[in-house]
């Protein structure tokens, strides 16, 4: 499989050196990998909502249905449900689901439907040029907080193992071949598969040397009770001297949501 | 006491929301989608539990959910329909516009409860037209069809499903609550009336190109899963492929949808889209629609003159209505609404209607009423 294939002639409007160069770059090993092992090239979809990270399905010579913005975990339901064969894939952002798509998460989650989710956390608005999300630490100065968010942020791989995902991992876009690994793992899990992808918007919030000096790889399997002390380890604040894990936290095995509605 | 045998053949005891879902099911609908909504929750109530229809209902977090799931099924080649009132619609029709610019199938059924807002969740009123016809944001075609009684909605539930995938656009079955919930005989021998269409599917030749500029604004379908096809469906404006552009190119992609819905207009003159009861020949005729045609019909009836009942809205059928109105000099619209909604549609169509009857408590029309209110506009 020649990787070119996989490329559209879709110009590339990411800003230059923008990390989801990383995160397309690792996904279309992916693609490449798991053609090389038998899935058919025409079985996978994609899915995303509006952001940057939307215009991943521009570039990718794929199946795709770039959705609504928050909107496209429910569009990929409905693609599973229609298509059971299908691998069906959603990249979204932090601003597209979790502020505007959060309940579509937590319920894709809950009904642990046989979709995978490829966060691009950049914490931040980056297509509307910088406004804080739900994943942007406390004092974040974006365009519409000048002064710097009153807000604090959530952690999202506490709310997602609270609403019954039954796979979740967190990445890195800069470390591609631990990344495509971890996106192998999640698209070969069965049932609603979580991946965080902590993303540096070198444009607006440029964290990749805190990144960098913080971030180590965990060993899985980890038993739930271990995922949630290793999911808390830290809480997406800046500053603060804790350590950010990456790798799988969290992987049991469960009957999907199309398994059942599809069953008789 | 002797009770007489009647002759007549046993028809369907259904209520509008039944006949809907067995019009639906009928023409091969194989997912509903729904958020409970008085009063259209019946319909998956119906579905989930008449197994042998063989439609799976699937209850999403909220209508948001609920149409896009919708939208993701018939992007993956099944015919999908969904379910709500006029507060669920709202919540709907950023969906709606994706389904317009996406070129996805989708049946919407809406059933009219008392509104603004909450409203009167049981009661009846016709205040959701102007709303159905020109809700979403953007130029979307779309089709609006109200039945009046359990056997319109049969009929034109499997007729709306298949123009859905026909045109690849919205379809709006536009009910009222008491057509959705009153018990109405029905002719089994529409049901033979309904087929499962076929759609417009890619020859498998050459490459495949989901938004094909054609002559009709139709381009041909694939599935994901097909094999030597790239589907690509997009709700950003796009090219052929369904690659997200904004250069002038544009224009193309705006005007196949433009033929599109001028292939739709004509394919509504060659459908049953406005219906005519009482005297043919009258100079004066009413003008009702939904549940209202009911009691408009018995007093054109007893009055000798026309109704006139205009069933598919948009696109408007311009030439049956033109034919219908031939002769008739005095106009009336009998609506179950504050300001007249389908006297606007008509007005915006060059049609003037001389007098309306509004009625707006919930309650549904009484003959006496309209004829007394007939007999003072005359």
């Amino acid at each position: 499989m020649n990787q070119k294939n996989l490329d559209t002639y879709c110009q590339n409007t990411w800003c230059p050196g923008c990390t989801n160069f990383g995160i397309l770059e690792a996904l279309k090993r992916t693609v490449s990998e798991l053609i090389e092992r038998g899935i058919k090239r025409e079985n996978f979809v994609f899915t995303c909502g509006i952001g940057c990270h939307g215009k991943n399905v521009d570039y990718l010579n794929l199946n795709s249905f770039y959705g609504l913005h928050g909107r496209c975990l429910c569009t990929a339901q409905g693609i599973k449900l229609a298509g059971p064969n299908l691998k069906v894939i959603a990249f979204v952002g932090d601003g597209d689901i979790y502020n505007e798509g959060i309940s579509h998460l937590i319920h894709a989650a809950k009904r642990n439907s046989d979709i995978t989710v490829l966060v691009h956390d950049n914490r931040n608005f980056a297509l509307t040029v910088s406004q804080f999300t739900a994943t942007s630490p406390k004092g974040f100065k974006g365009s519409s907080t000048p002064q710097g968010s009153i807000e604090e942020p959530f952690n999202p791989l506490e709310l997602i193992l609270v609403s019954g995902a039954t796979f979740i991992a967190r990445g890195y876009a800069l470390k591609i071949d631990h990344l495509k690994d971890l996106i192998v793992k999640a698209i070969e899990h069965k049932g609603f598969s979580f991946l965080e992808i902590l993303q540096p918007c070198i444009t607006f919030f440029d964290n990749r040397k805190f990144y960098e000096e913080r971030i180590y790889e965990i060993k899985s399997p980890l038993s739930k009770e271990e995922a949630e002390i290793k999911i808390r380890e830290w809480d997406y604040l800046n500053g603060e001297k804790s350590k950010i894990p990456i790798g799988v936290f969290y992987k049991v095995e469960k009957p999907t949501f199309e398994e059942l509605v599809l069953k008789g | 006491m002797k009770i007489e045998k009647i002759s007549k053949e046993p028809s369907l005891l259904l209520t509008g929301n039944e006949a809907t879902a067995l019009g639906l099911a009928k023409a091969g609908l194989k997912f509903y989608f729904a958020y409970p909504m008085t009063p259209a929750t019946s319909i998956m109530n119906f579905l989930a539990k008449m197994e042998d229809l063989n439609v799976k209902v699937i209850q999403p977090e909220n209508e948001i959910s609920v149409i896009n799931m919708a939208l993701g099924a018939s992007f993956a080649g099944a015919k999908s329909a969904v379910g709500t009132s006029g507060g669920g619609f709202a919540l709907m029709t950023e969906g709606l516009s994706l389904a317009g610019q996406s070129e996805t199938p989708i049946l919407i059924v809406e059933s009219q409860r008392g509104g603004p807002s909450t409203g009167m969740p049981t009661y009846n009123l016709q205040g959701d037209l102007l709303f159905v016809l020109s809700a979403g944001h953007g130029d979307i075609p779309r089709f609006v069809i109200a039945p009046g009684d359990a056997a319109e909605c049969l009929y034109y539930s499997g007729l709306g499903l298949n123009l859905a995938w026909k045109y690849q656009t919205p379809v709006i079955l536009l009910i009222d609550k008491d057509v959705s919930e009153n018990t109405f005989c029905v002719n089994e021998k529409i049901l033979n009336l309904i087929q499962s269409e076929k759609p417009l599917l890619w020859a498998k030749s050459g490459d495949y190109k989901r938004y094909k500029i054609t002559e009709d604004g139709v381009s041909p379908l694939a599935f994901p899963g097909e094999k030597d096809a790239i589907v690509k469906a997009d709700s950003y404006e796009h090219d052929e492929f369904g690659i997200t552009i904004e250069s002038e190119e544009v224009e193309k992609m705006q005007e196949k949808r433009l033929r599109k819905y001028e292939t739709m207009k004509k394919a509504v003159e060659k459908l049953p889209a406005v219906k005519v009861y009482g005297n043919q020949n009258s100079n004066i005729a009413l003008v009702a629609w939904g549940i209202t045609k009911g009691a408009a019909k018995e007093i054109a009836e007893n009055l000798g003159i026309k109704l006139i009942q205009p069933i598919i809205i948009e696109p408007f059928p311009q030439k049956q209505m033109r034919e219908v109105l031939k002769g008739v000099e005095k106009l009336f619209s009998i609506e179950l609404n504050t300001t007249g909604q389908m006297a606007k549609v008509l007005n915006s169509q060059g049609i003037k209607v001389d007098g309306k009857i509004l009625k707006y408590n919930g309650r549904p029309f009484f003959v006496k009423e309209i004829e007394d209110k007939l007999k003072k506009l005359l």
